[in-house]
C-alpha cells in the first residue's frame, strides 16, 4: 500500500501529535507512532490473542514487546520469542481458541483430505459465518473468538461440516467433491480396531484437550452403531463412518483450537 | 454451574422440544412462566449504525445558525415535516407524523452523555453497555436487564427466548453476567431448518480456561436447539397483517411483528439498519436511509396495532452518537456527539422532550451539548414500560438516573404485583408427590392449583385464606399423566406459576 499526500488538504503548520510538536505529514506521523512504547505492546497483545489466548498476559505481552522494539519492529524475532517460550506451550492455554470461520472452513477440508476446494462454496460460506475475505465490518477488525459465535453461526458452521460428509449444501445443491469415507479411515493404521481408531480419530479432529470418557464411548458407540466386530470391510461401513465423522464435526468441542 | 443445574437444564431442554406439540392456545395463555417474569410487555430495540445525523432528523427549522453551518445539506423549512412552530422530522419520515399525531411518537431531544467518545465502536460499547464514557463495561444493559428477569438461567432455561436479534452477529447489548442471553437469526424457518436434527449433550465442561469456552459454545448450541421450534411455532401460528416495505429493516421488522402476533413470549427484540456514517453525499443516501426506517416502522406499528398486540409493545431506536453541525468538504457530516432518539408505541405519551440543540452554544470540537444522559431513557423504559423497581433499574445501569415523562401511564412494578411468591415445588421432576413452598407477604385468599400448559385447572391442591409468611403445602398427584405442567399460586388477581415435570 503507498500512501500520497494531497497538498490541498494539509494542515502545513506545527501541530501536537501523542504529545510531541512539529509539522508532521503522513510519514513523519508515522515516525512518532512508533517512538511510543504502547505501539509494540499494542502489536504484542494482537499476536498473543492470535497464537495464545484471548485475554492476554499483560507481563508476558511486555516481554514480548521489548523484543520487538529491540528488533526495530521486525515481527519475526518476537514470533520467535513466542513460539519458544514455555508460556506458549501451557497446558492450560490449548483448546482455548475458537476458530476464525476461515480456520474451521479450511481445517475441515484438510481433516478430511478434500483437495478440490469450491471457492465460491467456501467464500459465501464465510461470508454468513462473518467472516467476509478483505471486507471487515469496521476498522477495528474481526474482534474474535465468542464474537464469532451465534445462535445463527453456531448452528451454520454444523451445517457446513455435514455437507462435506453427504457432498450436499443445505440448499440440496450437490458440491464439487465430498469425503471419501473410507479411504480417509483406512489412513489411519488402527483402521480395523474400532477403540484406537477412535481414539485416533478424537486427537486428530479435535484440539480440544478434555474430552471426557463419557464422550469417547458415546463416539465410539456411534461408529459401531450396534456392531460387535468392527471392520471397514463391514457391508455399511462407509455410511457409519460418514455419521461418526459428522457426530465428531457437531461436537462443540470441535470448534476450538 | 453446578452439575446437578446442568443436568437439570438438560431435562428441561427435552421439555422445551416438546412444548413444539402442545395445542397452540397455550402460547396465547397470558400466564406462561417467562412473560409472567416480565409483565407481558416487550421492548425492541432498533439500532441505527454508523452515527445517525441528529440534527437533519429532528430539524430546528427556525435556527438560521443551522442554515449558516449546513449551506448545502441543511434540510429546508417548507421541506421538513412540522411537527410543532419551530422543529420538523426530515421528509423522509413522513410515515412519523401520523405516529406523532396519535401521540405514540415521543422525541426525545439532544441525547448523550458527558466526554462523549467519537469512536463508532466504541462509542456503541457504551451504549450497549450503558457505562460511563471512561469505563470499560463488557455486557450489555438489556442482558442484564433479562438477567435479573431470569435469574435461574442458565441453570434453567425460560420457555421461550428471553431475546431475540435479527441478524448473525450477536450484539453486546444482550449480554449478562450469565452469558449470552438472545437467539440470533435472519429467518425463523432457516433457523429451524438448520438446527433440526441437533442434539443437546449432557456433559458439564471441564473447570479449565479451555472449559470456559466450551461453555459458552454448548450455551449457545443449547439456545439454538432449544428454542428454534418454539420460534417456527410462533412464526407459523400468525401472519403480517401488512405489507412491509422490501428492504432488509422491513424483513427484520416483519419478523418480530409475526412472532409477536404468533404469541412468541419474550420481552426483547433487536433489529438493526447500517449505513448511518454519512461522511460524504449524504444528502441523497440520508434520505434513503430514513425512508426505509421510516416506512418500516410505520409498517410494524399498524401491523402489531391489526394483530391487538400494540398496547405492550415499545421500539427505541439509538445510535451511537450524532453529526457534526458543520457540514465537511465532501458534502457530508462527521462524527459528533448528542443528537435525538425516538421511542414509539402505544404506551408512550406522544410528543417533544427537551429543547433544540443550542447551536451557538458548542463544544471545543464544534458540537452542541446533551441535555439528557442516555441512561435516563433506558432507566424510563426498564422501570415504566417493563415495570422494573427504581432499585433493581438502578442495579441494571449503574446508579439512578432521573427518569424522563416518556409513558402515558407506567406500568405497575413487577415487584408490586406480587405479594406473594411461588417459592419452590420440591422434588421436581416427581411422579406422584411433591412439595410446594410459598410466602406471603401479608394474610390473603390464596389458591394454589396445577393447570396444563393450555391453561388448564388439572387439580386444587389448597384454596382459601393463610396466614403472612412461609408455607409448605405437601401434595399428591397419582392421577396425573407424564409431562409439563404448571404449578400455579394464585392471589389477589395475580397469578405466579413454576413449570414442573411429572415423570
Amino acid at each position: 500500500m503507498k500512501s500520497e499526500l494531497n497538498k490541498s488538504r494539509f494542515d502545513n503548520t506545527q501541530k501536537t501529535f501523542l504529545g510531541e510538536r512539529g509539522n508532521f505529514d503522513h510519514s513523519t506521523l508515522i515516525d512518532v507512532i512508533f517512538t511510543k512504547p504502547e505501539t509494540a505492546q499494542f502489536l504484542c497483545r494482537k499476536l498473543y490473542k492470535e497464537f495464545v489466548y484471548s485475554v492476554p498476559d499483560e507481563d508476558f505481552v511486555s516481554q514480548m514487546a521489548e523484543v520487538l522494539r529491540n528488533n526495530d519492529y521486525d515481527i519475526k524475532p518476537v514470533l520467535s520469542f513466542l513460539f519458544q517460550s514455555d508460556h506458549f506451550y501451557s497446558y492450560e492455554f490449548i483448546g482455548t481458541k475458537i476458530k476464525s470461520p476461515l480456520e474451521m472452513l479450511i481445517g475441515a477440508m484438510k481433516q478430511l483430505n478434500i483437495a478440490d476446494i469450491d471457492k465460491a462454496y467456501i467464500f459465501d460460506i464465510g461470508k454468513s459465518l462473518q467472516q467476509e475475505l478483505f471486507e471487515p465490518p469496521d476498522v477495528r477488525g474481526w474482534e474474535g473468538q465468542r464474537k464469532w459465535i451465534s445462535s445463527a453461526t453456531f448452528p451454520l458452521r454444523n451445517n457446513y461440516t455435514d455437507s462435506l460428509i453427504s457432498g450436499r449444501k443445505s440448499n440440496g445443491q450437490t458440491l464439487r467433491s465430498k469425503v471419501n469415507a473410507l479411504t480417509l479411515a483406512r489412513s489411519y493404521g488402527a483402521s480395523e480396531d474400532a477403540a484406537q481408531f477412535n481414539e485416533d480419530v478424537i486427537r486428530y479432529m479435535v484440539q480440544f484437550p478434555q474430552i471426557s470418557s463419557e464422550r469417547k464411548g458415546f463416539l465410539l458407540e456411534t461408529l459401531m452403531s450396534g456392531t460387535v466386530n468392527w471392520s471397514t470391510y463391514l457391508p455399511m461401513a462407509e455410511s457409519r463412518i460418514q455419521n461418526y465423522l459428522r457426530t465428531i464435526m457437531r461436537l462443540p468441542e470441535y470448534q476450538l483450537c | 454451574m453446578r452439575r446437578r443445574d446442568f443436568l437439570q437444564n438438560i431435562g428441561l431442554v427435552s421439555g422445551s422440544l416438546a412444548l413444539g406439540n402442545i395445542p397452540l392456545r397455550a402460547f396465547a395463555h397470558p400466564m406462561l412462566p417467562s412473560f409472567e417474569q416480565t409483565n407481558g410487555k416487550i421492548l425492541v430495540l432498533l439500532q441505527l449504525n454508523g452515527g445517525n445525523d441528529g440534527l437533519n432528523t429532528v430539524i430546528p427549522f427556525e435556527d438560521a445558525t443551522y442554515y449558516e453551518k449546513r449551506p448545502n445539506l441543511g434540510i429546508a423549512k417548507n421541506n421538513a415535516v412540522a411537527i410543532d412552530s419551530i422543529t420538523g422530522l426530515h421528509p423522509s419520515l413522513a410515515p412519523f407524523r401520523d405516529l406523532y399525531e396519535n401521540g405514540k411518537l415521543s422525541v426525545v431531544r439532544g441525547v448523550g452523555y458527558e466526554n462523549h467518545n467519537r469512536s463508532h465502536f466504541r462509542s456503541t460499547d457504551i451504549w450497549m453497555s450503558a457505562s460511563d464514557a471512561n469505563q470499560f463495561i463488557y455486557d450489555g444493559w438489556a442482558g442484564r436487564y433479562l438477567h435479573q428477569m431470569y435469574p435461574d438461567f442458565p441453570a434453567k432455561a425460560a420457555d421461550h427466548p428471553m431475546a431475540v436479534q435479527l441478524g448473525s452477529v450477536e450484539s453486546m447489548v444482550m449480554q449478562s453476567p450469565a452469558g449470552s442471553m438472545s437467539v440470533v437469526f435472519e429467518n425463523p424457518n432457516t433457523f429451524y431448518q438448520l438446527v433440526n436434527g441437533s442434539k443437546v449433550d449432557n456433559d458439564p465442561p471441564p473447570n479449565s480456561l479451555a472449559g470456559e469456552e466450551l461453555k459458552y459454545l454448548k450455551q449457545i448450541a443449547v439456545q439454538s436447539i432449544q428454542y428454534a421450534n418454539v420460534i417456527k411455532t410462533a412464526a407459523d401460528q400468525a401472519q403480517n397483517a401488512v405489507t412491509y416495505p422490501n428492504t432488509n429493516l422491513g424483513r427484520q421488522l416483519a419478523i418480530i411483528a409475526d412472532l409477536i402476533a404468533g404469541g412468541l413470549q419474550t420481552p426483547v427484540y433487536m433489529a438493526s439498519i447500517g449505513g448511518f456514517d454519512t461522511h460524504a453525499n449524504q444528502l441523497g443516501n440520508h434520505a434513503n436511509l430514513l425512508k426505509q426506517v421510516a416506512d418500516a416502522v410505520a409498517a410494524f406499528q399498524s401491523d402489531i396495532d391489526k394483530q391487538g398486540k400494540s398496547e405492550n409493545v415499545v421500539m427505541m431506536t439509538f445510535s451511537e452518537f450524532g453529526r457534526r453541525l458543520n457540514e465537511n468538504g465532501t458534502a457530508g457530516t462527521d462524527h459528533g456527539t448528542q443528537a435525538p432518539l425516538f421511542v414509539i408505541g402505544d404506551p408512550v405519551k406522544g410528543g417533544l422532550l427537551g429543547t433544540n440543540p443550542d447551536l451557538k452554544n458548542l463544544d471545543t470540537r464544534g458540537d452542541a451539548f446533551h441535555q439528557f444522559d442516555f441512561r435516563q431513557i433506558y432507566t424510563t423504559i426498564l422501570q415504566d414500560h417493563l415495570g422494573m423497581a427504581n432499585e433493581n433499574a438502578q442495579a441494571v445501569l449503574g446508579r439512578d438516573f432521573e427518569k424522563l415523562d416518556i409513558f402515558e401511564k407506567p406500568t405497575v412494578s413487577v415487584d408490586e404485583v406480587t405479594p406473594f411468591a411461588l417459592t419452590s415445588v420440591n422434588p421436581n421432576p416427581f411422579s406422584t408427590a411433591t412439595t410446594v413452598s410459598y410466602e406471603l407477604a401479608r394474610s390473603m385468599n390464596i389458591k394454589l392449583s396445577m393447570i396444563d400448559m393450555a391453561g388448564r385447572e388439572l387439580s386444587v391442591i389448597q384454596e382459601g385464606r393463610q396466614p403472612q409468611g412461609q408455607h409448605l403445602k405437601h401434595c399428591q398427584m397419582p392421577n396425573l399423566r407424564s409431562g409439563v405442567y404448571l404449578m400455579s399460586l394464585q392471589a389477589e388477581g395475580k397469578r405466579r406459576s413454576r413449570r414442573v415435570v411429572v415423570l
